[in-house]
C-alpha cells in the first residue's frame, strides 16, 4: 500500500493529511505560526501516529501554503490554490466555485470539471475578511473563537459595522460593547462584514452554482450562514474538516505525481 | 546566457555620472524628466542633458514621504525621495525639471519637486482624449512653449541641423531597440527580456551616441551567438501596468522564478519608451505627433473601447509576441491602472483569450504572496494547455 503525505503550512496553523488509495486515513492541524518546518514536523509525527504508519511508509509528499518553501524535506511544492481545487473537488466533485477563507487571506477558485483550479481571485494584503480578522474580534468580545459562529447565530438584530480593517473595527467593536449592544449582535456583525467583503470579491468574480467553502473560516458557521445570505447561494455540504481541504489537495497531487499521472 | 558586452553597463553608468559632472562645470544645463513621453530629442538639440529620473524604488519611498501626500503611488513617491535627497545624483546635478503631464500624480511630483528646489519646471501638457486636430494642435503648442522656455535657460535658438540630428540619432537608437526586442522574444534567444529591460534603463542616462554604440555591440554579439535550441517550455508573459522602476526586480524575479518567461510588456520604462515614437518629420511639430499618436498609459480616456489605443496597443503585441497570459501589475494608489483592470480583462478574455493576472501591489509587500498569485496563475495555464 503507498501511503502519501500533504502538508498545508498556513500563516496561523499546519495541517497535515496522510492519504492512501483515494481515502483518507488520517489528518492533524498544529499551531504554526514561529516555526513551520517543526510544525509541519509535528503535524506529520502526530498523523502518522493516529495512522499508525512510520515517516518509512511515505512513498510522496506535496506541501502547499504560504510556509510550503520553508519545508526542506518534501518532493513537491504547490500553490494552495491548485492544492484547494483539488481537496473540494475530492470532497464534493460538483463544485465549481470554491470560497477558501485562511488564516491571513481569501480567495475564490473556478474548477473545471477535473477539480482543475482554472481561474482564481484573492484578497488584498489586508486582514479583512480574513480567519486573522475573526481571531482579533473574538479577543475582544471576550469570546472562544470556535464559539464565536453559534455564538452569533443568536442574534436578531446584527449590528453595521463601518470599519473592514481589523485595527480598526477592533476599536468599532470597543465603543460598540461601551454603549451596550449585545455581543452577539456584535459577533453576528463581524459575520456580516466578512460576507460581504468575501462575497463582493465572489460576486466580482462570477459565482457559478456548486459552491463550496473550504478553509478554517468554514467552521464558522456564522460566516458561512452570512455568505449564503449574501450571495443568495446554498454551500454544498460535506462532512471532512473544511480546514484540511488544502493538506487533502496536496496529498492527492503527491499520490498523482507517484503515480506519473498529469500534475499542475 | 552571458552577454559582454551588458556587463559594461554598470561602468558606463557610472563613468557617464562622471561626465555629467564635468559637463555641467562647462556649462552644460541637465535636465531631469518624470515620464515618458517627453520629447528627449528636442532635449538634445538644445545642447542639454536629458535624464529620466527614478530608480530603485523601495529605497527612497520613505522619505519621499516627507514631501508627497502618503496616498501617491509608491513611484513617485519614491521618485520625489530621491530627488530630495541631498545626497542623490539627481538632486546635485538637475537644473531643470520637466515631465509630460497626463496623470495628477505625475503632475504634482512636479509641483512638488520645484517647490522644494526652487529649480525651473516646465510640464508639458498631454490630452487625455484620442488625438484629433484640437489635441494635436494642443500638444504641438505645449512642446513649442517647452522648446521656447529651454530657449531662454541657454540663451540661443533651437538650430534646425541640431535637430535634424538629434531626430536622426534617437530613430537609429529605437530601431536598434526595436530589433533587441524582436530577438529576445524568440525561443531560444541569447537575450532575454530582464537583461533588455536593463539595457533599456542604461538609456535613460547614457549619452546618446556612447548608447548606440553599446546597442550595436550587443546587436553584433547576439548575431554571432545565434538563436540556440529552445531548452525549456516556460508561459510566455506580458508584463503590464504601472511603471516598474529600474532595478525594481522583485515582480520580475518572482515571474521568472515561478516559471514564467517574460517576452514583452507595455511599460512606461519598457517598450513604450521607444515603440511608435520612430520621428518622421524633425521638426516641433512632427515631434509633437509622434508623441501624442504613441500609445498612452491608463491615464489616457478613450470613450471608445472598440478603439481604446491602449487595448489595441497591448492585443498586438500578445499576437505579436505569442503570448500565454499577461502579468498585470497596480502599484497602489497608480489609480489609472488599478481602474482597468478588470476592463482590460475583460477585452482581453474576448478578443485572444488570453488571461489576465491583476497584481495590486505596494513596495515592501508580503513577497510570499506575490509568490502564490504568479505561481497560481502558472498552474491555471498550465491546466489550460493541456
Amino acid at each position: 500500500m503507498s501511503v502519501f503525505a500533504g502538508f498545508d503550512v498556513g500563516s496561523l496553523v499546519t495541517k497535515c493529511v496522510i492519504l492512501n488509495n483515494g481515502n483518507i486515513l488520517s489528518s492533524s492541524i498544529v499551531d504554526s505560526r514561529s516555526d513551520p518546518e517543526k510544525a509541519a514536523e509535528k503535524a506529520l509525527e502526530i498523523g502518522l501516529s493516529k495512522a499508525h504508519l512510520t515517516k518509512e511508509d511515505i512513498a510522496y509528499t506535496v506541501a502547499t501554503g504560504y510556509g510550503r518553501i520553508a519545508l526542506p524535506a518534501v518532493d513537491k511544492t504547490v500553490t494552495e490554490l491548485t492544492c484547494h481545487g483539488r481537496g473540494a473537488h475530492h470532497l464534493c466533485p460538483e463544485a465549481r466555485t470554491v470560497i477558501d477563507i485562511g488564516g491571513q487571506d481569501s480567495k475564490i477558485l473556478r474548477l473545471d470539471e477535473q477539480g482543475n483550479m482554472i481561474e482564481f481571485a484573492m484578497n488584498d494584503k489586508c486582514a479583512a475578511g480574513t480567519g486573522r480578522f475573526l481571531e482579533v474580534m473574538a479577543h475582544a468580545l471576550e469570546i472562544e473563537l470556535d464559539e464565536l459562529g453559534e455564538f452569533s447565530l443568536q442574534s436578531n438584530n446584527p449590528v453595521s459595522l463601518s470599519n473592514t480593517c481589523a485595527v480598526f473595527a477592533e476599536t468599532e467593536i470597543i465603543s460598540l460593547l461601551a454603549s451596550k449592544r449585545p455581543k452577539e449582535d456584535i459577533a453576528a456583525g463581524i459575520h456580516t462584514s466578512i460576507a460581504g467583503r468575501v462575497g463582493n470579491m465572489a460576486r466580482s468574480f462570477g459565482v457559478h452554482s456548486d459552491l463550496m467553502m473550504v478553509g478554517g473560516v468554514a467552521k464558522n458557521v456564522g460566516v458561512k450562514k452570512a455568505l449564503e445570505d449574501f450571495l443568495q447561494v446554498k454551500f454544498a455540504l460535506v462532512d471532512t474538516d473544511p480546514q484540511i481541504t488544502g493538506a487533502l489537495g496536496a496529498a492527492l497531487l503527491a499520490r498523482n505525481s507517484f503515480e506519473g499521472r498529469s500534475q499542475p | 546566457m552571458k552577454i559582454k558586452a551588458l556587463e559594461k553597463i554598470d561602468q558606463l553608468v557610472e563613468d557617464r555620472k562622471e561626465e555629467i559632472k564635468k559637463a555641467r562645470k562647462e556649462g552644460t544645463k541637465v535636465v531631469g524628466y518624470l515620464c515618458c513621453r517627453v520629447p528627449v530629442e528636442l532635449i538634445y538639440a538644445h545642447g542639454m542633458i536629458p535624464i529620466r529620473v527614478g530608480n530603485a524604488a523601495p529605497t527612497h519611498m520613505a522619505s519621499g514621504k516627507e514631501f508627497i501626500h502618503q496616498f501617491t503611488c509608491p513611484y513617485i513617491k519614491s521618485v520625489v525621495g530621491e530627488f530630495l535627497d541631498e545626497t542623490s545624483f539627481y538632486h546635485e546635478n538637475i537644473d531643470i525639471i520637466t515631465g509630460s503631464v497626463i496623470c495628477l500624480t505625475v503632475s504634482r511630483a512636479l509641483e512638488v519637486l520645484k517647490a522644494y528646489t526652487g529649480k525651473p519646471m516646465f510640464p508639458i501638457h498631454l490630452p487625455q482624449l484620442p488625438p484629433g486636430n484640437e489635441e494635436t494642435e494642443y500638444f504641438t503648442r505645449e512642446v513649442k512653449w517647452f522648446s521656447q522656455e529651454l530657449e531662454k535657460q541657454t540663451g540661443k535658438k533651437l538650430d534646425e541641423g541640431k535637430l535634424f540630428e538629434s531626430v536622426e540619432l534617437s530613430n537609429n537608437i529605437k530601431e536598434d531597440l526595436t530589433k533587441l526586442y524582436e530577438t529576445q522574444s524568440k525561443e531560444g534567444s541569447p537575450l532575454t527580456w530582464p537583461q533588455l529591460f536593463r539595457l533599456i534603463h542604461a538609456g535613460f542616462l547614457l549619452d546618446p551616441q556612447h548608447y548606440q554604440t553599446l546597442l550595436r555591440e550587443v546587436i553584433e554579439e547576439i548575431d554571432t551567438l545565434g538563436i540556440q535550441e529552445p531548452t525549456d517550455n516556460r508561459a510566455r508573459l506580458m508584463l503590464s501596468g504601472s511603471p516598474v522602476l529600474p532595478m525594481d526586480n522583485l515582480l520580475i524575479d518572482t515571474i521568472e522564478g515561478a516559471g514564467g518567461r517574460i517576452v514583452t510588456d507595455t511599460l512606461c520604462t519598457g517598450i513604450r519608451t521607444f515603440d511608435g515614437l520612430s520621428i518622421e518629420e524633425p521638426t516641433i511639430e512632427g515631434i509633437a505627433s509622434t508623441y501624442l499618436h504613441s500609445c498612452p498609459c491608463s491615464s489616457a480616456q478613450d470613450p471608445d473601447l472598440e478603439k481604446d489605443r491602449r487595448l489595441d496597443h497591448m492585443l498586438k503585441l500578445i499576437k505579436e509576441n505569442q503570448v500565454d497570459g499577461v502579468v498585470y501589475y497596480c502599484l497602489r494608489f497608480c489609480d489609472p491602472f488599478a481602474f482597468k483592470d478588470d476592463e482590460t480583462k475583460a477585452v482581453l478574455a474576448k478578443k485572444t483569450g488570453t488571461p489576465l493576472l491583476p497584481i495590486h501591489w505596494e513596495y515592501g509587500d508580503s513577497y510570499g504572496s506575490l509568490w502564490t498569485r504568479v505561481e497560481g496563475f502558472m498552474e491555471a495555464m498550465e491546466t489550460k494547455k493541456r
